[in-house]
């Protein structure tokens, strides 16, 4: 690995304070395999991934895990319980394990996700997983980072499954009904079509068990497949640079978002939003004139960002 | 943003006893911090490659089985060995007197008995924690 | 309420399980004693023999409870600190030298590897010459509350509850003075949980194995009276009295409307009950005597059929003798000065009382059709459901203390400077090293070739469904250690990862 643990940490918790990565760690990325674990708590995500690590150890590659839990939104504080189903690998050299609370962040990953998927990547992690809770249509965004996205859900799940069918079946590459052991025998037996490797990627449907470790072995066959497709297919270009666009959209956003609230805390933006509150200006009018006074300024507002930039 | 508070709550040694540790984490996570909880019979190397990887800011440890001289110095040399400095490590649970001078020479900040408050251990974070 | 006319020594057995109570026989005073190296052991038990006493009760090391030999990594920091030492036939000898075991009866507080030493108290009894049937005692041997509570289990529920089974089956045949199981909720108290949550997710733990044992063929009469029960007795004195006489009508039924059972015996509820430890408080000490007296007094009113009251250092230091002595006055004082032990069941019959048994048997049995209705016990424990429950409600305690919703003297309110010193326990810096040399030495010495046999079959056995309890006694009377029996299992039984959620 080229850089040690300590400085790894380090560099994950200035990213995840904002701090953007360098240019020459930037470009040392691109070579990890980013698995995205997805799916509705208490499925088993988290006991899969550890089940995963010790699988793709056995074939000798190292793993980066990002955990990902909500922040409680009435403390703001958050307790990262996932790290507990994993703690057996926590020294073992092969593998990095960290837990990330979203705080305000909706949409399954956090700030600085992006930057720390690269943060393990450039450290030479062969394999980064990332695992988010992701209930139904909003929390998709791991699908913007991974290369391949896997869906946990579980047997008997009704209402979830109908809800998460809607936006979550959309991002799947692969579909995993975890808990096999909980089902009876018939329709645990598992699912043995290959999936095509022609252009056309046909989502699998696997059944497994984190508990007793059946089917394991054949999720990261399936995984290994369809980054195989990717890359022969040259999706995975498309992937990747899906990912960069998404990343670079995002940043902007932040920007604009930190020089729109900085602009409005001048005092002629004050008096435009009294105005609409007292109802003499209506809000679009409001915008609009804010909008232009904002891009008029931009040469000016750049130090209004200079949190973010380097 | 300013970072939460972010801490692992660990229990080490053989000890099963979750009852401290676990209402600490909760606890503290209602109190605004970020609480990575490790769960039972975690070994001083875990422990101590857990807190690396989460870059906490501190570390509390929970042992009531009368095991703490050896684990807490155990887990106070590998943080040393691997020049950790900086993160705060705090104990609760059984420790008798004798222990709690020598562990303070040791490097931990503070140990917490029976009946300690959750607001007070809580406080005593806020205090000290160094803001990174 | 309901119009009930309940006796006691009558079915459903809500006013205490003998029709003349303490007015027969006193409770069994069994205060739990006991760590250090099996040389100390030994000779404080010679004292407490010396005095009259004679019932053993044996405590065992970390190491040991979770399968580990002295000289295991794992080990480090916990040799010989909650209780004895012991890896191999050697140590339980040491143990019990010049002890005969048809003059004792022993309790040893033992759950995962409850069937290696229990086959150690037997092939000391064969050494002693001392024949099975002689033999009496117990072994906790109740391993569901460690998931849930306590934490020292090793193998996943269903290889655990063959083993238990094995033990139950094998005693039923071999030594039928042991008491197989002992279903414990004292440590789900310990850690949280409510009064009606005590009697319900014990008496489900005891569902779980009167239901293994059935399902493996054995009538229930056959065992069902060896089964017996451990209590918390905790701080709130009427719902704890009413605690008691609840768990007990529960049971019966169970018995006998969900196992048919017939024996009046297999009905019966006896229990053990341990004063709460987390109700002391290491501020003002003096107040834990008064709490603990209080808590003993609901426990006899209760119709315990033993008790260990805590000494008021105890569960947070290491009690002194004197405190010690203390403890265990107390319960004298109740059983010879305060008149209580006159009447069987005295409080039967108040409208409180008896109204307070029938809303904890309701609550109770409300839990219990949760646990059923999630599949059984198995289920509950696995799916988190239990732990959760329990550790909800520790947390919610937490918080009322700290808003004062619940005043606790000395700590919360009334609060003065003085605190409990904590002292040291004493335990000697060398003893690890020197029991690591003393295993080298030992698996040296002890013959190689029969050890490696009778591992291989315990290795085969362990994947029939073959009763490993004589498997096991071969195998220790071999002197292979209990770390290197736990290997062997452990390798074909897996290991339980906690499943709980915070
Ligand atoms: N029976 C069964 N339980 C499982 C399985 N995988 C996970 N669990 C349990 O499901 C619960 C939630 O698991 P966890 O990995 O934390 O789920 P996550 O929230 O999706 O990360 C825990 O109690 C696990 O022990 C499985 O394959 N079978
Ligand atoms: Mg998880």
């Amino acid at each position: 690995m080229s850089m040690t643990r300590r400085e790894l940490t380090k560099l994950v918790t200035r990213l995840e304070a904002g701090v953007p990565l360098s240019p020459e760690l930037y470009a040392r990325t691109g070579n990890a395999r980013i698995l995205g674990i997805t799916g509705p708590p208490g499925v088993g995500k988290s006991s899969l991934i550890d089940r995963l690590i010790d699988e793709l150890r056995r074939q000798g590659k190292t793993v980066g895990v990002i955990v990902i839990d909500p922040t409680s939104p009435i403390s703001g504080g958050a307790l990262l319980g996932d790290r507990l189903r994993m703690q057996r690998h926590s020294d073992d050299d092969g593998v990095f394990i960290r837990s990330l609370a979203t705080r305000h962040h909706h949409g399954g990953l956090t700030d600085a996700t992006p930057q720390i998927i690269h943060a393990l990547d450039a450290a030479g992690f062969d394999i980064v997983i990332v695992e988010t809770v992701g209930t139904g249509q909003d929390e998709v965004e791991v699908a913007e980072v991974a290369d391949t996205v896997v869906v946990v859900l579980m047997p008997e799940l009704g209402d979830e499954i109908q809800r998460a069918k809607s936006g979550l079946m959309e991002i799947a590459d692969v579909l995993v009904i975890n808990k096999s052991d909980l089902m009876n025998a018939g329709a645990a037996r598992q699912e043995t079509r290959r999936p095509k490797q022609g252009q056309r990627w046909e989502r699998p449907t696997l059944r497994t068990s984190a508990k007793t470790g059946d089917g394991i072995t054949t999720l990261c066959h399936v995984a290994d497949a369809h980054h195989a497709h990717l890359a022969a297919s040259g999706q995975l270009a498309g992937r990747r640079e899906r990912a960069a666009r998404a990343e670079v959209i995002r940043l902007l956003q932040s920007r604009m978002t930190a020089s729109i609230l900085c602009a409005l805390g001048a005092s002629r933006p004050q008096t435009i939003l009294s105005a609409v509150a007292k109802r003499k200006l209506d809000p679009y009018d409001a915008a609009q004139k804010l909008w232009v006074e904002i891009l008029g300024s931009k040469n000016r507002s750049h130090k209004y960002v200079a949190t973010n930039s380097r | 943003m300013k970072r939460p508070i972010k801490v692992l709550i660990a229990k080490a040694g053989l000890d099963g006893h979750e009852r401290g540790a676990l209402v600490v984490a909760m606890g503290l996570r209602d109190a605004g911090m970020e609480v990575v909880y490790t769960g039972i019979r975690n070994t001083p190397e875990q422990i101590v490659q857990a807190a690396i990887q989460e870059d906490v800011n501190a570390i509390g440890l929970s042992s009531l089985s009368g095991g703490h001289m050896a684990q807490f110095t155990r887990v106070m040399e590998l943080l040393k060995k691997e020049k950790i400095k900086g993160v705060l490590v705090f104990a609760g649970g059984i420790i008798p007197d004798a222990d709690v001078k020598k562990l303070k020479k040791l490097g931990i900040r503070e140990i917490f008995g029976p009946g300690s408050s959750i607001a007070s251990i809580a406080e005593f974070l806020k205090k000290n924690v160094r803001s990174k | 309420m309901t119009e009930r006319r309940e006796e006691p020594g009558k079915f459903p057995f809500a006013r205490g399980i003998h029709a003349t109570m303490y007015r027969g026989k006193l409770w069994t005073m069994r205060q739990y004693a006991g760590f250090g190296t099996a040389t100390e052991t030994n000779k404080r038990y010679k004292y407490l023999l010396s005095q009259g006493q004679t019932g053993l009760s044996m405590a065992f090391d970390l190491p040991t409870q979770i399968g580990y030999d002295s000289d295991d990594k794992m080990a480090l920091g916990e040799v010989g600190r909650v209780g004895v030492a012991i890896s191999s036939l050697a140590d339980m000898e040491q143990v019990f030298h010049g002890i005969p075991l048809d003059k004792v009866s022993t309790s040893m507080t033992i759950n995962a590897t409850a069937s290696i030493l229990l086959a150690l108290y037997l092939a000391v009894a064969d050494k002693q010459g001392v024949p099975w049937s002689k033999v009496s005692g117990t072994v906790q041997n109740d391993i569901l509350k460690e998931y849930i509570a306590r934490g020292t289990y090793i193998f996943p529920p269903a290889p655990s509850l063959r083993l238990i089974a094995d033990i139950v089956e094998f005693c039923a045949k071999e030594v039928p003075g042991w008491n197989t199981i002992s279903v414990g909720g004292y440590h789900m108290r310990e850690a949280g949980c409510t009064a009606a949550q005590e009697i319900a997710f014990t008496l489900a733990d005891g569902i779980a194995y009167v239901q293994t044992c059935v399902e493996r063929g054995l009538d229930v009469d056959s065992f069902a009276p060896r089964i017996a029960f451990f209590f918390n007795c905790h701080s709130n004195f009427l719902e704890e009295i009413a605690k008691f006489r609840a768990a007990r009508r529960l049971w019966a039924h169970i018995m006998r409307d969900r196992f048919g059972a017939k024996n009046e015996r297999s009905m019966m509820l006896r229990f053990h009950t341990q004063t709460a430890g987390s109700t002391l408080t290491a501020q003002q000490p003096d107040n834990n005597v008064v709490r603990t007296t209080i808590e003993a007094l609901a426990a006899v009113l209760g119709g315990t059929q033993s008790l260990h009251t805590n000494a008021r250092d105890e569960a947070i230091a290491l009690p002194t003798e004197e405190s010690a002595l203390l403890a265990l006055r107390t319960q004298q004082i109740i059983a010879y000065e305060s008149g209580v032990t006159a009447e069987p069941d005295p409080l039967g019959g108040s409208y409180y009382i008896e109204s307070l048994t029938d809303q904890l048997e309701q609550q109770a049995r409300g839990y219990l059709n949760k646990i059923d209705n999630v599949g059984g016990m198995l289920k509950a424990i696995e799916g988190g459901y239990v732990y959760k429950e329990i550790y909800r409600a520790a947390y919610e305690h937490q918080k009322a203390v700290e808003k004062k919703e619940k005043i606790i003297v000395g700590v919360n309110e009334f609060v003065s400077e003085k605190k409990l010193s904590l002292k040291t326990q004493k335990i000697d810096p060398k003893s690890e090293p020197r029991r690591r040399r003393e295993l080298a030495a030992l698996r040296q010495k002890r013959n190689a070739t029969k050890v490696e046999k009778c591992v291989g079959t315990l290795e085969r056995a362990t994947r029939s469904s073959e009763n490993l309890m004589p498997i096991i006694i071969d195998c220790v009377r071999n002197y292979v250690t209990v770390g290197e029996i736990c290997k062997v299992l452990r390798a074909t039984f897996g290991e339980y990862r906690p499943t709980h959620s915070i």
